[in-house]
């Protein structure tokens, strides 16, 4: 295509072509090979023909002449154009040039077909053509039919004579194109030339300098008319120039077609300057050594260039190293990389490693695949990527690597650059970071403490799982959002909520305080609330963080214990019993007093504490050593538990107190503490005392009683003999000396002092079993039954009885009295018979526990139980002293014997059939009850 | 004259006159001849042993009689005194008392009463036991010859 260049006449002297030997003249055919054939320069058109022939041509159509067939057969276009530019004729290789025929041609202006650019400068040639009458080649571009344009070289003439102008034209479109790159070219070799950073000059076969740039004049420090002046050996340092000279001849030669040399030129200033002199050699077409063309490269920059650029590097590495960065790049197969880059992968620096496939050896076995891809994927898009995955060193440990990279084409192979760097200990860290967020997460949610937080307007930012449970929600995100009102226990949300804000607005947190909570299921629950105001980074508040939890057990177990200590302590007051623990040694005084123990000794809880002395001086001064040696006494870990002491009080008072004590050991034995508790026994003493006063004057009544029975009946005894003895003396003497009314008189009186005697006897006897004193011995109960059947012994033979007797154990008892026992029931057995029925009397005994069960079981005439207790008691009698003798004592007696041996005495009968006395004797020791 | 063939001399302590007419009655129509001499109290009894004040001619007894239950000197003092009597300490004396109590019966031997019987209720009893003792006594017991 015909580049844009304002067209201009053929310079005189090209530049370019003088250095790459390209004649002026030569060019014109040179460039234009279609024109082919003809170097003729400025083929003009000259028809040989004659002018009728020029003047016919416009409307004359062809006449077949030579020149005609000339003018149709020239490879070249040929046109004939009128004064005005009308195309008169065109012959057909305007076609093969513009793509018409000559039919669309002729008759319209070549003005038409002429570049609008170019017109006006080609209106000038023309009129210039006409002036002159001659043409002189002018160039400009032509509209095809395509509507490209193509440069064209018009050789034109003017024949006055037939007013035509005769052209002939040549398709110089290549030339043109190729002058014009060859002009761009040439600017850009010009541009090159000047603005290189190297010194450059064109420089003859013999060495002088034809052509300098402004470099080379810096880097050598002459001017540009000085270096013309010279030759380059001139200024090479002396030993250089050999070599350079060599270098000169070889490129002369041919061996080499350009080389370059370090050598040091002089400057203006005599420095030395290390330059590095690229040299080539121009030669001709036919390949004649036209001159050398020098690149003069200032090594000092270049060299200031590469140590600074060495120094980068080395600050790069330097830079890389120290932050751990490895660098790799990857080109058409060949990988270099930085010595960090290995010491990443745990290796030293290798080529071997540097294979794809060790790299990927070198990768966790877990993240292979998926780097590999991620990899494979940058490239195939030509992205970046970032990838994280773990490698295994040859040692065996795993780090972590983070990887960025580019993969990119460029000339058609794949390149790749990447930054590798450690990101273990990063890794790790967020491990950590992520591990003990889960941690506290874990946590706060399995923790019993409730956790919660709120923003300043005391909405739910967050809580645990705890929480949310006893939200009824499902997880803790639910809460996010909400207020109190919301939730479950709405009743105590404006509680909660006042507590909130005074820790919002104070600042200052609230612990442990009391609150109740309405649970999902409307139970009431206890809770104990912490509350403290959140603070952001800068310690501004900006909501509440509270924890709580649950008490309801703790609270009810206090409540419990309370109540109990309560109860306890009520208790302790009904029983006035007081309880005190003493720690050892006493005299740390360490010890603790219930309220009743305070209120026994008489002193206040708020104004006493106890300790040992305060303790000694509220005792009775008497009983203080006594105090003082049961102390040591139980301390011993021996001696009496009980103590009874007085405090006496204030008003006057004495009280009477009971103390019992109890050393507590440790699990090592050791003593510990002193437990116990002290009982006022006050009343009980009053109690006590009255009892014995009210004992011993039973005693002495029972005593005076006794003794009065005694002595009444013993001097009964006395006058009753006199009586007796007398009436009957007197019965004796005088029978049938008096009448008979005297002798019954006699007889009653005599009669009546008997039973007075029976009866006083019995009395005696029975004051007597209830004041002797018991002698207790351990006797077989079969001595007393036989003791009495030998008493009885005319009784029973008179009255045919038979006794049965089955073992009886031992026992200890008085065995008079036993004896008299016996002998009473066998008497009465006897006594009360049935008529005709001889008395069958069986004695036993059965073991019941503490005592023994006697019976004495007979066939007599047995006894109303109505009557049953009457019978037990002194002269009561059931029968008329007609039926059957006796005073009616022996009951009695045998009750006060069985009575003094602390047993108990019954009947079990029935009339007509017979009766069972049983009484009870004690195994052991037979005492009377008190 | 020997003890047989005179009268016995029984002294009889006894404050009761009831039993002073059953004794006399007893011993009347024994086998023994007697005289019974009777002091009422323990002083009387004292004064007729030592043969004091009123008692110049007392006489010397061969069996006493005596009662506990009297006054002025119980029966056991008279009892002591006539065991150290110089004259009469060999004399028997049986103790002859309405109690049965075990203690008196104890102290009576203890002191050395020659015997203790307690006094029958019934008479015809009482008037056997004074009549036996009166007979065992005087008649089968050999008793020491006293010099007057």
């Amino acid at each position: 295509m015909p580049l844009p260049i304002p067209m201009r006449r053929r310079p005189g002297f090209s530049f370019y072509r003088e250095i790459f030997g390209a004649r002026p003249q030569e060019s014109a055919c040179g460039a234009s090979p279609e024109s082919g054939a003809t170097p003729a320069p400025a083929a003009v058109a000259k028809p040989l023909g004659a002018p009728e022939t020029a003047a016919d041509a416009t409307g004359k159509v062809r006449t077949e002449t030579t020149l005609d067939q000339f003018f149709y057969a020239s490879p070249s276009p040929m046109s004939i154009w009128d004064l005005k530019g009308r195309i008169q004729r065109a012959n057909p290789s305007w076609e093969r040039v513009l793509g018409f025929t000559p039919a669309e041609l002729e008759g319209s202006s070549l003005f038409d077909f002429v570049h609008p650019e170019d017109r006006a400068a080609a209106a000038a040639e023309f009129e210039q053509i006409l002036a002159s009458g001659k043409g002189s080649g002018f160039e400009c571009r032509a509209t095809c039919k395509d509507g490209s344009y193509r440069w064209l070289l018009i050789d034109a003439t003017f024949l006055k004579e037939a007013q035509l102008v005769y052209a002939t034209v040549h398709d110089i479109t290549k030339r043109k194109t190729a002058e014009e790159a060859l002009r761009h070219s040439e600017a850009r070799f010009r541009s090159a030339f000047d603005n290189t950073l190297f010194g450059m000059a064109v420089v003859s076969l013999d060495g002088r300098f034809l052509q300098v740039n402004q470099n080379l004049c810096q880097i050598t420090g002459f001017t540009e008319q000085e270096l013309l002046q010279t030759n380059f050996a001139a200024m090479t340092h002396p030993e250089d120039v050999r070599e350079s000279l060599e270098l000169k001849r070889a490129l002369i030669e041919g061996a080499v077609s350009s080389g370059n040399i370090n050598k040091r030129y002089l400057r203006k200033n005599g420095e030395e300057v290390w330059a590095c002199a690229h040299v080539a050699i121009v030669r001709d077409s036919q390949g004649k050594p036209l001159h050398h063309i020098t690149l003069v490269e200032d090594l000092t920059g270049r060299r200031l260039a590469e140590e600074s650029a060495r120094r980068s590097q080395e600050w790069l590495k330097f830079a890389l190293d120290a932050a751990g960065i490895g660098l790799c790049c990857r080109e058409a197969g060949e990988t270099r990389a930085s010595e960090q880059q290995f010491r990443l992968y745990g290796h030293e620096p290798a080529e071997k490693w540097l294979t794809h496939e060790r790299w990927l050896q070198s990768i966790h076995p877990e993240d292979r695949e998926r780097v590999e891809t991620e990899q494979r994927l940058a490239a195939e898009q030509a992205k970046a990527y970032d990838a994280q995955f773990r490698v295994v060193w040859p040692n065996g440990s795993v780090r972590w690597l983070l990887c960025r990279g580019k993969s990119f084409r460029e000339g058609g192979t794949l390149q790749r650059a990447e930054v590798t760097v450690d990101v273990t200990a990063r890794t790790r860290a967020e491990q950590a970071l992520r591990e003990s967020q889960e941690i506290l997460q874990a946590v706060l949610n399995s923790i019993p403490v409730r956790v919660f937080w709120k923003d300043r307007n005391l909405t739910y930012l967050g809580c645990n799982a705890p929480f949310a449970r006893d939200a009824g929600l499902e997880k803790p995100e639910d809460i996010i959002g909400k207020t109190d009102f919301a939730m479950v226990w709405r009743e105590q949300a404006e509680s909660y909520r006042a507590g909130d804000r005074a820790v919002i607005e104070s600042g200052v947190p609230t612990l442990a305080v009391d609150e109740e909570q309405t649970t999902p299921s409307g139970a009431r629950i206890h809770l104990l609330t912490s509350k403290a105001p959140l603070r952001n980074a800068d310690e501004v508040i900006v909501g509440v963080l509270g924890t709580y939890f649950e008490v309801t057990d703790r609270k009810r177990a206090e409540e419990a214990l309370r109540a109990r200590e309560q109860s306890l302590s009520e208790s302790q007051l009904i029983a006035h019993v007081g309880s005190w623990s003493w720690e050892l040694p006493m005299d740390a005084n360490a010890c603790a007093w219930t309220p009743e123990t305070y209120r026994i000794f008489g002193v206040s809880q708020d104004t006493f504490v106890p300790s040992i002395d305060g303790f000694q001086s509220l005792i009775h001064p008497d009983d203080r050593a006594a105090m003082q040696a049961w102390i040591r006494a139980c301390l011993a870990g021996e001696g009496p538990p009980d103590l009874e002491f007085r405090v006496p009080l204030r008003d006057g008072e004495v009280r009477y107190v009971l103390g019992r004590g109890q050393l507590v050991r440790d699990a090592e034995n050791r003593p510990v503490r002193m437990t116990g508790i002290a009982q006022d026994i006050t009343e009980r003493k009053r109690m006590e005392k009255a009892i014995q006063r009210h004992a011993e004057k039973l005693a002495r009544s029972n005593e005076e009683l006794e003794r009065f029975a005694y002595v009444a009946s013993h001097d009964l005894q006395e006058p009753l003999r006199m009586v007796a003895s007398f009436t009957q003396l007197l019965s004796k003497k005088y029978s049938g000396q008096l009448d008979e009314t005297a002798d019954r008189y006699i007889n009653f009186a005599v009669d009546g002092a008997k039973r007075m005697q029976a009866l006083i006897t019995d009395l005696l006897a029975y004051s007597r079993v209830n004041s002797k004193e018991l002698d207790l011995r351990e006797i077989r109960c079969e001595t007393a039954v036989l003791g009495a059947m030998e008493n009885l012994k005319m009784s029973i033979e008179e009255s045919g009885a038979s006794v049965y007797c089955d073992p009886l154990p031992a026992l200890p008892v008085d065995q008079p009295q036993f004896t008299l026992l016996f002998q009473n029931l066998l008497g009465n057995a006897i006594k009360f018979k049935r008529t005709g029925v001889s008395p069958r009397i069986h004695i036993s005994a059965v073991d019941i526990g503490a005592q023994w069960e006697f019976s004495v079981q007979d066939n007599g005439i047995g006894i109303d139980l109505r009557h049953a207790d009457r019978i037990f008691q002194a002269f009561q009698r059931l029968h008329s002293r007609a039926e059957y003798p006796g005073t009616g004592i022996g009951l009695a007696v045998c009750k006060k014997v069985v009575e003094r041996h602390g047993g108990k005495i019954w009947v079990e009968s029935e009339v007509g059939v017979g009766s069972a006395f049983r009484f009870t004797i004690l195994k052991s020791g037979g005492s009377e009850k008190a | 004259m020997t003890a047989s063939e005179r009268p016995a001399e029984i002294l009889l302590v006894e404050d009761n006159p009831g039993d002073v007419e059953l004794v006399h009655e007893a011993l009347r129509s024994g086998r023994v001849a007697n005289r019974i001499s009777v002091a009422t109290d323990g002083e009387e009894a004292m004064a007729f042993l030592n043969r004091s004040a009123g008692f110049e001619a007392a006489p010397r007894p061969d069996l006493i009689l005596l009662d506990l239950n009297i006054s002025k000197k119980d029966g056991f003092e008279v009892l002591k005194e006539v065991r150290e009597h110089p004259h009469v300490s060999r004399v028997p004396v049986v103790i002859l008392t309405s109690s049965q109590a075990d203690c008196d019966i104890l102290n009576g031997y203890k002191l050395r009463a020659n015997c203790f019987i307690s006094k029958p209720v019934d008479v015809d009893e009482f008037l056997k036991a004074i009549r036996s003792t009166g007979e065992f006594w005087l008649l089968i017991v050999k008793l020491p010859t006293i010099s007057t």
